[in-house]
């Protein structure tokens, strides 16, 4: 009997040390575009994202050479997203190029994705000849669509495809009011949670935020946003700060917004 | 009463900039254009520093700042990199210390009364911030030990030292004489106020309705003032009197210093300032219910913080080239040039909006830079240095 | 002369407040379920200086108490918010007042007040420009 106790006393001093044990994180909103391979060759893009302790990390890039070029270094670690940009600042002007679509094609004939995005669409223009034909590639490969826009441009992909699957960057930068409106309209809707730090400032998680995670357990997901290619050392710093708030949530909460999701969405994009 | 008082107060700028008009300014851009004044500003004490403003310490920070001896090696003085003949700045990209430094140099000019300092913004004083190259192995590579001899030792410095703390630096402990220190330094750099600009005299012309002398600002200079405050959106953060609001920003600058290696900018500055012990909000600050620890006790960090830098002030800025935080634009006409054509790729969909292509003419151009120009006084001239007795 | 009139109806309406008193006749931020009078100090909101605000919250419909509050503010245009994180307490007479509002950028600005009550949050916005 003594010895149980004894044992569970150790148990009890023990566990400081296992939760400090950092938790695994797939970051889901990472870029790694031309103007990084430079100062940031694979080797050390691979090696930041390690670094920050990630299970993996879902990489789309300006143009798509970047990601095939880290997918290649680490297979395990990368889940390739299709980006339809071939060089950065193409934010609004891809969807009057009614090149892409086949360059798109062309590209998923070849290589493997998860997904299609990160890509910007506002509004009415998510009803444009090059975004509808965007929705039927992704339906034709089932892969999920990374789409940073508004709660208008989300429904109107819905409209045309209600079995699309789409991960809503940074939430829409939306309300968590109006995030939670738009996840319960929609199944297959996820949102990560990039660049945005209201959900978990100081390590605390306000109960707005925590009531809607409450609510949608299964779709929240953790990103940084690389969007130059500097900040690829702040994924680090980003999965410090991300782990603190976690913390704030149970367990099993945590986990699921940690990677749980992440691995859901990934395995089903590339069918594994 | 006090309604009477605004009353009036709204009545005297809205009758004399409709008069303006002639000047090719309407009400709008006369408005803007006087929120950059009046200067100098009221000299103000900074109650988290008990000398401050004191002529004594006044003294003693003006002899140490020129003082070699300051590093171990007796190397760099402060006035080795902040050149009293180059704006308090220094003609290089980046510093150089024992090493290439990360940063550039900025100008001391104007110092006091900021609200952060340093380009991340890791301190919320200027006496933290000027203790911080003693100590920089990089830099001074000093120690308190060696900065309390010095003054100790020194008998002009100790009676100087004395004067200003009414104390003698022998019977004060090394640690604290260091930071006495810094409070003497910061002290005179509050006294570097530089003296008002042709763009001031316009400014003031206009404010008291006095168009001829107005009239004297050039024609170029003066469209381009209404560029910086208008269609050219330079006004949203160099804002106010400083041409500055002290806080950060990135505008598309790039900071990896090397493979491998970044200026992390303000999230640096943060991590810092939450280390230090020298805040306003700490033990070694004279304000003792941290009444001006404002900024400290409520800052915020955000993402966007890591490779935001401070917006420098713009006063007497065509004295201080090369620009930006790592110097990496040589001239101002390359600055406008950043900023007329921004690589918008470097900048979040949902970070700076303010930072879109201008499409400026050559001719706007030149009269933006006529305007930067017009920001620096005719002759800026740097308080001689005052030797504490026997030093 | 315009500006005049709006600037002596400012000073009227900026007048400070007395005590609690539900309902609020002239809000000046209205949700669904909670209407604001919302005083800033000092009354003219200083460009890049700290202010304080001072934030009375009624039902709009029946009794239900304001339990928490959280104000903070955003440039909408420009889609960022302020670099300083305000910090709010209860008063004595009920009323709520925010430390720690710093607007550094000239311009329109949205301060929104976000009031708890039973599980809900009810979203008050008023804006303000900063010249
Ligand atoms: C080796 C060069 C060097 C020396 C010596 C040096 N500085 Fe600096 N100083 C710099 C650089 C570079 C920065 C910018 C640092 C940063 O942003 O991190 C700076 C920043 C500052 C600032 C901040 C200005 C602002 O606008 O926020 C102050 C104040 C200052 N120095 C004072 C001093 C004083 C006082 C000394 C002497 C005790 C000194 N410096 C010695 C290079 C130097
Ligand atoms: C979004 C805020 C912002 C806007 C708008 C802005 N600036 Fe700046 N400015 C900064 C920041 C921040 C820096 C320092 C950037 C760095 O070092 O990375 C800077 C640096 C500068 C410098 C260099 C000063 C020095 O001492 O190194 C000049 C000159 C300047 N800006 C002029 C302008 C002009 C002219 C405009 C309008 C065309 C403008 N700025 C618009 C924030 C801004
Ligand atoms: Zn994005």
């Amino acid at each position: 009997m003594r010895t149980l106790l004894a044992f569970s006393l150790l148990l009890l001093a023990w566990r400081p040390t296992l939760a400090a044990e950092p938790v695994p994180l797939i970051d889901a909103h990472i870029h790694y575009s031309h103007d990084a391979w430079d100062l940031l060759p694979p080797v050390d893009a691979v090696a930041a994202l390690r670094a920050a302790g990630l299970k993996r990390a879902f990489v789309s890039s300006s143009s798509d050479e970047g990601t095939q070029k880290l997918y290649a270094l680490a297979p395990d670690l990368i889940v390739p997203v299709l980006r339809p940009y071939r060089a950065r600042g193409e934010t609004s002007s891809w969807l009057r190029d009614d090149t892409v679509p086949t360059m798109l094609e062309a590209l998923m004939q070849r290589n493997r994705y998860a997904g299609i995005g990160e890509f910007h669409v506002f509004s009415a223009n998510a009803d444009l000849p090059v975004m509808r034909a965007v929705v039927r590639l992704a339906a034709k490969h089932h892969v999920f669509l990374h789409l940073h826009g508004d709660a208008e441009a989300v429904e109107r992909v819905f409209a045309q495809d209600p079995d699309a699957r789409v991960l809503w960057a940074h939430s829409g930068f939306d309300q968590p009011e109006a995030i939670g409106a738009l996840l319960a309209k929609y199944d297959h809707l996820w949102a990560d949670l990039a660049f945005r730090s209201e959900h978990g400032a100081d390590g605390t998680v306000p109960s707005v935020w925590r009531g809607l995670f409450d609510r949608f357990p299964d779709r929240f997901m953790i990103g940084t946003d690389t969007y130059t290619p500097e900040r690829w050392y702040y994924v680090g710093p980003h999965a410090t700060w991300t782990r603190a708030w976690l913390a704030d949530l149970p367990p099993e909460l945590a986990r699921r917004i940690a990677y749980e999701n992440a691995e859901t969405l990934a395995a089903w994009g590339l069918g594994e | 009463m006090i309604r009477l008082l605004i009353l009036l107060g709204l009545l005297w700028p809205a009758s004399t900039s409709a008069e303006v008009a002639v000047l090719g300014l309407d009400d709008e851009t006369v408005e803007a254009i006087l929120s950059h004044g009046s200067w100098p500003p009221e000299p103000v004490r900074d109650p988290s520093n008990r000398v401050s403003g004191d002529p004594a310490a006044i003294r003693l920070g003006a002899a140490l700042f020129d003082d070699t001896r300051l590093s171990t090696d007796q190397r760099f003085a402060c006035s080795s990199c902040h050149r009293p003949d180059y704006g308090f700045a220094e003609p290089k990209a980046r510093s150089e210390g024992r090493t290439l430094l990360t940063r550039n140099t900025p100008s001391l000019w104007n110092v006091g009364g900021q609200r952060w300092f340093g380009w991340d913004g890791g301190n919320d004083n200027l006496w933290a911030q000027s203790r911080r190259p003693i100590l920089a192995p990089d830099e001074m590579a000093s120690d308190a030990g060696h900065v309390a001899r010095l003054i100790r030792q020194d008998a002009g410095l100790a009676a100087c030292y004395r004067a200003a703390f009414g104390r003698a630096a022998a019977e004060v402990p090394a640690d604290d004489v260091l930071v006495d220190v810094a409070k003497a330094l910061a002290t005179w750099q509050e006294t570097l106020v530089s003296p008002p600009t042709p763009f001031d005299r316009f400014r003031d012309a206009l404010a008291a309705g006095e168009l001829d002398s107005a009239a004297v600002y050039p024609e170029a200079a003066r469209r381009g003032a209404a560029l910086f405050v208008g269609r050219a959106r330079c006004a949203f953060c160099h804002v106010g009197p400083r041409f500055s609001s002290g806080e950060f920003h990135d505008v598309g600058m790039p900071y990896f210093l090397e493979r491998g290696v970044v200026d992390p900018g303000r999230h640096g500055g943060l991590a810092a300032l939450k280390a230090s012990q020298l805040t306003r909000l700490g033990p070694w600050s004279d304000d003792a219910g941290g009444v001006t620890g404002f900024a400290t006790r409520y800052v915020r960090p955000r993402h966007a913080d890591f490779g935001a830098f401070r917006v420098p002030s713009l006063r007497g800025v065509a004295e201080t080239a090369p620009y930006m935080h790592a110097g990496s634009l040589t001239t101002l006409a390359e600055v406008i040039e950043h900023y007329n054509d921004p690589p918008l790729d470097r900048l979040h969909t949902d970070g700076e909006r303010v930072i879109r292509p201008l499409g400026l003419t050559d001719r706007e151009k030149a009269d933006l830079l006529a305007f930067l120009r017009s920001l620096s006084p005719r002759q800026p001239s740097p308080p001689p240095p005052v030797p504490c007795g026997g030093g | 002369m315009r500006r005049v009139i709006r600037a002596a109806l400012l000073a009227i309406v900026v007048w400070p407040a007395a005590a609690m008193a539900c309902p609020i006749e002239q809000p000046d931020a209205r949700g669904d379920r909670f209407a604001a009078r919302v005083i800033t100090q000092p009354s003219t909101i200083p460009l890049n200086a700290p202010f304080s605000l001072i934030v009375e919250v009624c039902p709009v419909v029946g009794d239900t108490a304001a339990e928490a509050i959280t104000l903070d503010a955003t440039m909408p245009r420009h889609r960022h918010g302020m670099n300083y994180r305000p910090e709010v307490t209860r008063l004595d007479d009920g009323r709520w007042r925010a430390d720690g509002f710093l607007f550094h950028m000239p311009g329109a600005w949205r301060i929104a007040v976000e009031v708890e009550s039973h599980g809900t949050v009810d979203r008050l916005t008023l804006d303000r420009t900063v010249p």
